[in-house]
Parts: structure tokens; sequence; C-alpha cells
């Protein structure tokens, strides 16, 4: 069988796994953005969120997902004595990694933004919330959008590590495919071709807010 | 009136600022003349506020701040009642010329008549009304500079410090900044400006500071620009014309 042909033969299945994985992205990416963001701008204003926040970074970024994933799922929840669908677990733990990551990128955006514009707002009597929200993230955002959208596509990537939880996406059916008709190579490329397809998407929104929404503010 | 006393700064152990004392009153314009790092920007940064010197004592509308007190306390409502330009301008590159000028007012302030009147009015001035939606990188510096002084303008401060805001003004658009300095001292704002012109602060101040390596070397009234009392400063001076 081509790849075409496994397409075309297992696209039922191979579609629920993509809206699964699509559907972890859609919760993960806004919590990560907005959490992210959040955390990252109160630990800039705050020192010891700030170190706190970047304790958990550090933490977090060294320590594999699988880890976490692992932990969550089985002695956590033995622990707490709940039981959590996979899927809201899986949500839990990559969001995690996703919020700590982005915090931290605008937490070093923030500290290496040039303070010459903050001064001239603290002697115009702005206050340093309007400075933040402004001034600061605005001018942000085009400097840390590229490391924004690798993290985007990372945690995409993640998300085929859920499978060990069982939860039911695209890598994960694409083993059951595999066991079924044992064709690795091209059932993984097929794997492939839909994270590259999603990774596309995510580029394209990059590129699009790019230059919809942010300006080159070099002076001449 | 703010007043100042006995100001120092270092960074690194090098003295900036070295036992400055003066008084910038409501009314006046102080122009503040020395050589290129002679302290005008450190002593700018110091007089808004926005450092702390290492010691001396800053008097300003009933405030006392004593900056050898461990537990100095500034109050919030300092800025914009002092407020900077600052010779580097720092536009907000993200905004246009017109949220530049608009971001530090609220609703309530940008809607009355005499807000709307006085931007108007310092706009056509400087003829900048096709320059407003365009954003600080899209001007000139020249351009530039005339927004920043607008901006810190339309703040009504008490005290406004100027840093080399007409460096890259033209003839003609420095005898309006010099025009509007002399409207605005009317109305009671004190001013220092920091400036290499010496046609400009003879024209404008009613003040002279002269500062070399951190230290005033000379301060007196308009008439110093003549009859210099120190020899470094009849020397400089001499280098100006």
């Amino acid at each position: 069988m081509t790849v075409l042909e496994i397409l075309s033969e297992y696209r039922v299945m191979f579609l629920e796994g993509l809206s699964t994985t699509l559907l972890l992205c859609l919760y993960i990416y806004p919590l990560g953005l907005v959490m992210g963001t959040i955390l990252g701008s109160i630990g800039y204003r705050y020192r010891i969120t700030g170190l706190l926040t970047r304790a958990f970074s550090t933490l977090i970024s060294a320590t594999p997902i699988l880890v976490i994933l692992f932990w969550l799922h089985y002695p956590m929840q033995y622990i707490l004595d709940v039981v959590i669908d996979p899927f809201y677990t899986s949500v839990f733990a990559i969001s995690l990694v996703a919020i700590f990551l982005i915090s931290d990128i605008i937490y070093n955006s923030l500290s290496e933004f040039p303070q010459q514009y903050v001064s001239a707002a603290k002697v115009c009597g702005i206050s340093s919330r309007t400075i933040l929200l402004r001034i600061q993230l605005p001018i942000i955002v085009r400097q840390v959008l590229p490391s924004i959208i690798n993290i985007l596509v990372v945690i995409l990537q993640t998300t085929l590590f859920t499978s060990l939880i069982s939860v039911n996406e695209l890598f994960r059916v694409s083993q059951q495919i595999n066991a079924e008709i044992y064709r690795p190579v091209e059932i993984y490329t097929a794997l492939g071709i839909f994270y590259i397809g999603i990774s596309l998407v995510i580029f394209g929104i990059a590129h699009f807010i790019k230059i919809k929404y942010t300006r080159n503010l070099s002076e001449n | 009136m703010l007043e100042f006393k006995n100001i120092r700064k270092s960074y690194n152990e090098l003295e900036i600022i070295k036992d400055i004392s003066g008084q910038i009153n409501s009314g006046e314009i102080t122009a503040l003349i020395g050589p290129s790092g002679s302290g005008k920007s450190t002593l700018f940064r110091l007089l808004s506020l926005l450092e702390d010197a290492d010691s001396g004592i800053i008097n300003f509308n009933g405030y006392t701040l004593d900056f050898s007190s461990r537990k100095l306390k500034k109050p919030t409502v300092i800025w914009p009642k002092i407020t900077l330009v600052f010779q580097q301008l720092y536009l907000w590159p993200n905004l246009t010329m017109k949220q530049n000028i608009m971001l530090p007012h609220k609703n309530i302030e940008r809607d009355s008549i005499e807000f709307k009147t006085k931007l108007n009015d310092l706009i056509e001035l400087f003829e900048l009304e096709d320059y407003l939606d365009r954003y600080p990188n899209q001007l000139s510096i020249g351009q530039r500079q005339r927004i920043a002084l607008i901006r810190g303008l339309m703040l009504k401060p008490d005290i406004l410090l100027l840093d080399e805001i007409t460096s890259s003004l033209d003839v003609e658009h420095i005898q309006k900044v010099k025009s509007v300095l002399k409207t605005e001292k009317e109305s009671g704002t004190g001013f220092v400006v920091a400036t290499h012109l010496l046609g400009f602060a003879k024209s404008v101040a009613d003040n002279i500071w002269f500062i070399e390596n951190g230290r005033f070397v000379e301060q007196g009234s308009i008439k110093s620009l003549d009859k210099p009392k120190t020899e470094r400063f009849a020397e400089f001076l001499s280098l100006m014309e």
C-alpha cells in the first residue's frame, strides 16, 4: 500500500485522530498564550513571582513531558483518589508546559525591553498597567512572535506523547493502523504529512498576524 | 518651584554629579549650558526623579525628598507635574504621533475644548497636521522633536525639563519653540532647557546654569552671558559664539 492508499483507506481513523490532536491544541494554545502572557507579565512586575515562575519554567522544561504525563495520569490520580479523562490530563500537562515556556519568553522580552520607552511613559504620568498594555506588550509581540510560533509547533508535536495515556490522537491512531497492516514507513510518512500540514497553518497564521498587526519599528 | 540641594550621583564609583544645588522657579526659563558629557542629561534624570540621587535634597510642591534618608518615599503624583523631554525623544514606536501625544491623557481631558484648542494650535504652529497618523520611524528627526515637545507641553507640567530639543530644528522652528516657551512660562511653567545654542539661550532664558564635570561652574541671571563671572565660562561662551 502506498501512503495515499493508506490515507484513503484509513481516512476515518486518521480524521478522528486529527480532530483529537486539533482539539488538544485548541485547548492548549489559548491557555498557554493567555496564561503565559499574564504570568510572564506578573513575573516581570513582581520580583518574587518572577523568580518562582523562572524556577518552575526551568524545572518543567528540564522534565520530559512523558514523565509529567505519566505522573499526572497514574500516581497523582491514585494519591488524590480521582479519575480524570486522559484527554483533560493531557490538556493540563501540556498547557502547563506551554504556559511556563511562553511566560519565560514574555518575561525575558519585558526584562530586555528598552527602558527608555518606559522612562518616557513614567515622566508623562502613565500608569504601569497602561505602560505594559499599550507600550511594552505591543512592541514585544513582533519580537517574540517567532519564538512563540516555535513553541506552538513543539507543543503540537508534544501532543503525540499523550498516546502514552491512551488519548486517541494522530500518533496513537497511526500505531493502531500499523498494528493492523504493518507498513510503518508509509504510515509514519502519512503522520508526518498531517503534522507538516498543521504546522504550515500555524506558520501561515503567524505570518498573517505579523503582516496585519505588527510593523517594523526600527528607525531610519 | 523645585529646589535641590547638594545633589550627588555616582555610577560605578565615578561621580557624575558633584554637590549641585539650585532652584527652578515657576514662570522662569533656565538655560543649562555645558560641554558634552558634563552631566546635563544625568542632572535631568535626577531632577525628574527618574533616578535617585546618592545624597542631597529635592523640594517640590511641598514634598521633600531626602536622598540620604534610608526611608525615601517618592510621592506618586510627581509625574507629570515634573516632566522631561529627552534628548533622544523616546517616542513610542508602536504608536502614531497623535497617539504619542494622547496616550498620557484621560478621555475626559482629551475631549475638553481647552485641550483640543491648545493641541490644534501647537500642531498648526509646528506644521504637523499631515503627520499625525504617521509612526515615529516615518518622520524626520526634526518632526519627531516637535512632536516630543508637544507631548511634553500638553501635559501642563509645573516643571518641564527640555534636553537639547532644538538640536535638529531649522531656524524657523527654533523661533517657534522660543515663542511657545515664552507663552508657556507666562502660564507659570518653570523650564530648564539644555542647549548648545547661545542665541537661543539669550533670547528665552531668565537664568543660566553652566555645568562642567558634574559641577555648576556658574549660576546666575541671563546677564551672566554678557558678563561671565568665571574665566572658564567666558572661555566656553567664546567658543559657542
